[in-house]
């Protein structure tokens, strides 16, 4: 997804009139502001049930919006996707617990991943990094619930590893594994929609 | 080649962009201050980067850009991008360009004012007189506090010129502002560009009607980058024939003083002269009532059949109110109302993707009330959403188109069989395994309209089809539902076009929720309904309106039924077609 | 599919707190949210919705404004509830019935656990109600510009999170349009099967971002033309500005949180 074009034209391949500084260039603020709203939209409105007639495990795909700003746009914006996005979430139902606990599922899969697709800008590169990202995924999630459930729901430890992480975990690596495929399934025409 | 009231000066300006496209080639064009320049092409043809170079967005590859003075860009130079020379030049252009909501950069319309003068280091105070002398200027004043997501798109788009005022820019480029508004909205802004030209503000205006580029000084035609043709409007119009090569028209006037067989002009007033004194020498007694079409009778076996429809989004304000109209099979129904009047609604409930809250929707013979029948209709109604070319998504051209087919669980040799039949209908034959990402912005809208006929609905629903296409772009689509309505399809559209809308056999007219009126072209478009059609932001189509400037008794709605009716009112034919042959 | 966009719906109104500064509000906020996590008996739920309607009611938000923003989370508080009913096992029994034991410590922990989150919720909301996006952003890029200073991209960070709250609501209505579309090409979302539902995303996915990326390529021409360069100094229209009434705010934001901890 990092479109390496070959550039027919004779001198500079940037046709940009600002000189390059520290700052970001327009273009990338554009893009990463314009995948952190298609990221937002997707929790906000594009949730479902994953499971017909269990309404309240709900599934949203901004994590694949997330994973394909790292791999297209590189690891910084992938972060930055995968935690704004999530910020306006502190005024919702879901609230601060919700929102810190989307952040780290969703950077945790998208960093690992990202990493590894720079070094190996391919659809392999694409596979390896999401399968790495997904074990790491899966332990931050686990971590997550062991120390910061218990805060949010004011119970022992003991209790959250006996009831939650049985019913979670299966969950947890369904989206996992759905935001994986998914994400494999639209690599080429996403590759394709990006590069122009 | 440097004079102090040069605005700009390119010379020899060659880009490509970096998937290989070479956007402009050997572009020459200087433009001094004052200028009203009109800048016409077909899509893709460079307009838009062209606009992007003369802001100082964009760095050629090749050439040399002098803008406001300032040597910006010189291929020849050992460093040719000189980025302070930018920098200093960009403080004094602005750009607005088609999709207003692009441009809005916060959620506040004052604060989105003052956005710009913010990023040059104005003070505060100064800032403050600047947001509310522009906003005064496009007439938004009332509007500082609002949420720009809420207004209409001409609102948006005029925030959007405030924006670029703000900054007080010595040339303003204003690319397609138009294109993506209702009648009002476009004719408020083309009033502001009036006001700022006189004003002594250089304007550079790209567009694809060639109404307005009648306005400007001075016309360029753009072709695949390189400027084909450069100089007075008359002059540019007078290059009929070349004009149609590059997917271009001739303005309403030149066509309607060559059919007339008069002395070619691109000058209306002066045509409007010759014809009143033409027809002064002679008046004939044209008919006085419009003639009464059978169209208004309901139907006994209608496609689609509304009544009494209501729906809104929320408790505030209904977004369609007790509409009701019958379409006949086969036939074509132009909608047509201004922004916000409840048209794209009006589609929703038709296409059965939502049922009204009250009132009945009934599509060949099936009622939307449930929601499996209303699934069941998805096959039978095709939705052309507004820039259908948004729902591509697929991998190659004919993936995208198979979508439908598929989905109606058709078997896979059919499937094919649809797809290559609609592919050639929009004249896409060839293109199965490009990536629909690939194509040109017009091709993209066929490709998505195809996916539409792949799944052969018997009625098909188009929003706003032909926005921000050229004349040529236009005359194929029309064709191409020309095409499928022969076939025996009940095409139903939204325009913004009353040229267009005139092309139906009914129209329905929506306003503020509500019908207003509805009936044959001819029943809607009538003297007798002018003042209600303005009052409610539209107006009428182009023929009627010269035949009533020329203070006509009969109604045309086409360039053929005016040139038609006026021949029959004027002299003798025959003394004219002696001028024809002068004239040509 | 109903999209319901509740984000960003700032209710105006003239009153002490629509007139802090942003800053010390988001700070405040965020304290009496985090603070929520320390509540534990009932004296400190009480002190917590005390405060919380108090600044609702300084603030003037009408209470049908806080109870509509309380409406979705009901759903979470309930589970919680009852999680928290079954797994506390201590205390005196109340109820029982095979393995099903209820305790009287389970019933308090469900009431405080499930009801201290409400407090969070209405001060998150508060926020949003009573501080227009564009002065959030400025808080949030104040914030922030302690990341420019080691070279980190604070600016630009909160000018994405400020194009990001003006980008979702034309999102919105274009999610909507592109669903509509689908539907009516008979690729339906969240109906069907698993892995139909799941099918049916993609699509809708790779059309949302082409279509962002040209509004992006947009939106970056329209940053440019209005000469707006990442990180650069500029001057601002409306300063932010801490007054006295601000600092004493955060002082009383503290004291509360402080108060809270120790009667705990
Ligand atoms: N960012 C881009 N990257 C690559 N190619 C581009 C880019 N922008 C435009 N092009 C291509 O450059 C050519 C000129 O495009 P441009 O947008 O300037 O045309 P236009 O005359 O403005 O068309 P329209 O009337 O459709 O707005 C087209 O072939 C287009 O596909
Ligand atoms: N999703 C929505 N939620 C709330 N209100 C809406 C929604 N969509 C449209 N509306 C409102 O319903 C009314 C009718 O809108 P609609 O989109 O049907 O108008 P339209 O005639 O298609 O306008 P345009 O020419 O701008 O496309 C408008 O007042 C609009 O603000
Ligand atoms: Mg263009
Ligand atoms: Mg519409």
């Amino acid at each position: 997804m990092a479109t390496n074009p070959s550039s027919s034209s004779t001198r500079h391949d940037s046709h940009s009139t600002t000189a390059q500084g520290s700052g970001w260039s327009t273009k990338r603020i554009a893009i990463t502001a314009l995948f952190c709203a298609v990221a937002a939209i997707c929790t906000l409105f594009l949730e479902f049930p994953i499971l017909p007639g269990v309404p309240f495990l709900k599934y949203d795909p901004s994590a694949i919006i997330a994973l394909i700003a790292g791999f297209a746009f590189g690891p910084a914006t992938g972060v930055a996707v995968s935690i704004i996005s999530y910020l306006p979430h502190i005024a919702t139902s879901s609230g601060i617990y919700g929102m810190i606990m989307a952040i780290i599922a969703t950077l945790s899969l998208v960093l690992p991943a990202s990493l590894i697709y720079k070094r190996n800008t391919t659809f392999k590169g694409a596979l390896i990094g999401m399968c790495v990202g997904a074990v790491v995924c899966l332990a931050c999630c686990i971590l997550a619930n062991l120390v910061i459930t218990p805060i949010f729901m004011g119970t022992s430890t003991e209790a959250v590893i006996q009831m939650i992480v049985p019913a979670l975990l299966p969950f947890n690596v369904a989206k996992i594994a759905i935001n994986c495929v998914v994400t494999a399934l639209i690599y080429k025409p996403v590759t394709k929609a990006l590069g122009n | 080649m440097h004079t102090a009231s040069q605005i700009a000066c390119l010379s020899h300006v060659t880009l490509y962009y970096e998937s290989g496209t070479q956007a402009l080639d050997d572009v020459s064009l200087s433009i001094s201050e004052g200028e009203h320049l009109c800048v016409l092409g077909a899509n893709g043809s460079g307009k838009s980067t062209l606009a992007s170079v003369l802001c100082g967005l964009l760095a050629p590859d090749k050439g040399t850009v002098e803008l406001l003075g300032e040597d910006v860009f010189d291929s020849s130079r050992q460093d040719s991008v000189d980025f302070d020379a930018y920098t200093r030049a960009r403080r004094g252009l602005g750009l607005v360009f088609q999709n207003p909501d692009d441009q809005i950069v916060t959620t506040i319309v004052e604060e989105d004012v003052a956005f710009g003068p913010e990023n040059l280091g104005v003070a505060p105070d100064q800032i403050t007189q600047r947001v509310e002398r522009e906003l005064r200027r496009v007439a938004m004043s009332d509007y500082a506090k609002a949420d720009p997501t809420r207004l209409s798109g001409g609102q948006k788009q005029r925030v959007a010129i405030a924006g670029a005022l703000a900054m007080e820019p010595k040339v303003i480029v204003f690319d397609e502002p138009g294109s993506l508004l209702d009648v009002r909205g476009r004719n408020a802004i083309m009033r502001v560009m009036d006001r700022l030209a006189a004003g002594g503000t250089t304007i550079v205006h790209i567009t694809h009607f060639m109404e307005e580029a009648l306005l400007a000084d001075r016309v360029v035609v753009l072709d695949r980058g390189h400027v084909a043709l450069d100089g007075p409007p008359e002059e540019v119009f007078s290059h009929g024939e070349e004009l149609q090569g590059l997917g271009l028209e001739e303005p309403f006037v030149a066509r309607l003083s060559t059919r007339l067989g008069l002395p070619w002009t691109c000058d209306e007033e002066a045509l409007l002269d010759d014809l009143r004194r033409l027809s002064k020498e002679d008046k004939g007694t044209g008919v006085l009532e419009p003639s009464n079409d059978a169209s208004t009778r309901t139907p006994s076996n209608p496609a689609v059949l509304v009544e009494h429809a209501s729906y809104s989004y929320s408790n505030e304000r209904k977004a369609l109110d007790d509409v009701s109209f019958a379409v006949e099979p086969g036939s074509s129904v132009a909608i047509v109302g201004q922004t916000g009047s409840g048209k794209s609604t009006l589609l929703r409930m038709l296409c059965a993707l939502e049922k009204p809250d009250s009132g009945t929707i009934t599509v060949n013979g099936i009622s939307t009330q449930r929601k499996r029948d209303r699934r069941r209709l998805h096959g039978t109604v095709g939705y052309v959403m507004q820039h259908p070319e948004r729902q591509l998504f697929a991998n190659t051209v004919a993936e995208d188109v198979a979508f439908g087919p598929t989905n109606l669980g058709l078997p896979k040799d059919e499937v094919t069989r649809r797809c290559n039949h609609a592919l050639e209908l929009v004249g896409l034959v060839g293109y199965d395994d490009a990536s629909p990402f690939d194509l040109s912005g017009g091709q993209q809208r066929l490709c998505a309209i195809a996916g539409i006929l792949a799944m052969e609905p018997s009625i098909i629903v188009l929003d706003e089809p032909t926005a921000g296409l050229d004349p040529r772009g236009r005359a194929e689509l029309r064709n191409i539902l020309k095409d499928i309505g022969n076939h025996g399809v009940t095409t139903i559209e939204v325009t913004h076009s009353m040229d267009d809308a005139a092309l139906a056999n009914k129209i329905v007219v929506l306003d503020q929720a509500r019908l207003m009126l509805m009936g044959s072209p001819h029943e809607v478009f009538c003297s007798a309904h002018k003042e209600e059609l303005t009052r409610a932001g539209l107006g009428l189509p182009t023929a009627l309106e010269w035949a009533q400037r020329l203070g006509l008794d009969s109604s045309p709605l086409s360039l053929d039924e005016l040139a038609a009716d006026l021949a029959s009112q004027l002299a003798r034919p025959s003394s004219r077609t002696e001028v024809s042959q002068h004239g040509n | 599919m109903a999209i319901k966009l509740s984000l960003g719906q700032y209710f105006a109104a003239d009153s002490p707190i629509h007139r802090m500064d942003p800053r010390a509000k988001v700070v405040s906020a965020l304290a009496v949210i985090v603070s929520v996590f320390f509540i534990h008996t009932i004296p400190q739920l009480a002190l917590g919705f005390a405060f919380v309607v108090a600044i609702a009611f300084l603030a003037r938000v009408p209470a049908i404004k806080l109870l509509e923003s309380i409406k979705p989370v009901v759903f979470v508080l309930l589970l919680l509830g009852l999680f928290n009913l079954f797994v506390t096992t201590s205390g005196d029994e109340v109820f029982a019935a095979g393995i099903l034991r209820i305790t009287t410590d389970g019933v308090r922990a469900a009431f405080i656990y499930s009801l201290r989150l409400i407090i969070g919720v209405i001060a998150g909301v508060l926020i949003l109600l009573t501080t227009t996006p564009s002065r959030l952003t400025d808080a949030f890029d104040a914030m922030l510009s302690p990341l420019s200073r080691i070279g980190l991209p604070g600016h630009e960070l909160a000018m994405v999170f400020s194009l990001m709250l003006r980008f979702i609501p034309t999102l919105a209505d274009e999610t909507r349009a592109i669903i509509d579309a689908q539907k009516a090409r008979g690729g339906a979302l969240g109906e069907g099967s698993p892995i139909k539902r799941v099918r049916a995303v993609a699509p809708i996915l790779v059309s949302l971002l082409a279509s962002s990326l040209n509004h992006a390529n947009d939106l970056s021409r329209a940053l440019d033309a209005r000469c707006y360069v990442g990180g650069a100094s500029r001057s601002h229209w409306h300063p932010l500005r801490m007054r006295g009434v601000d600092w004493l705010s955060i002082l009383l934001a503290a004291v509360y949180v402080t108060a809270l901890i120790l009667i705990g």
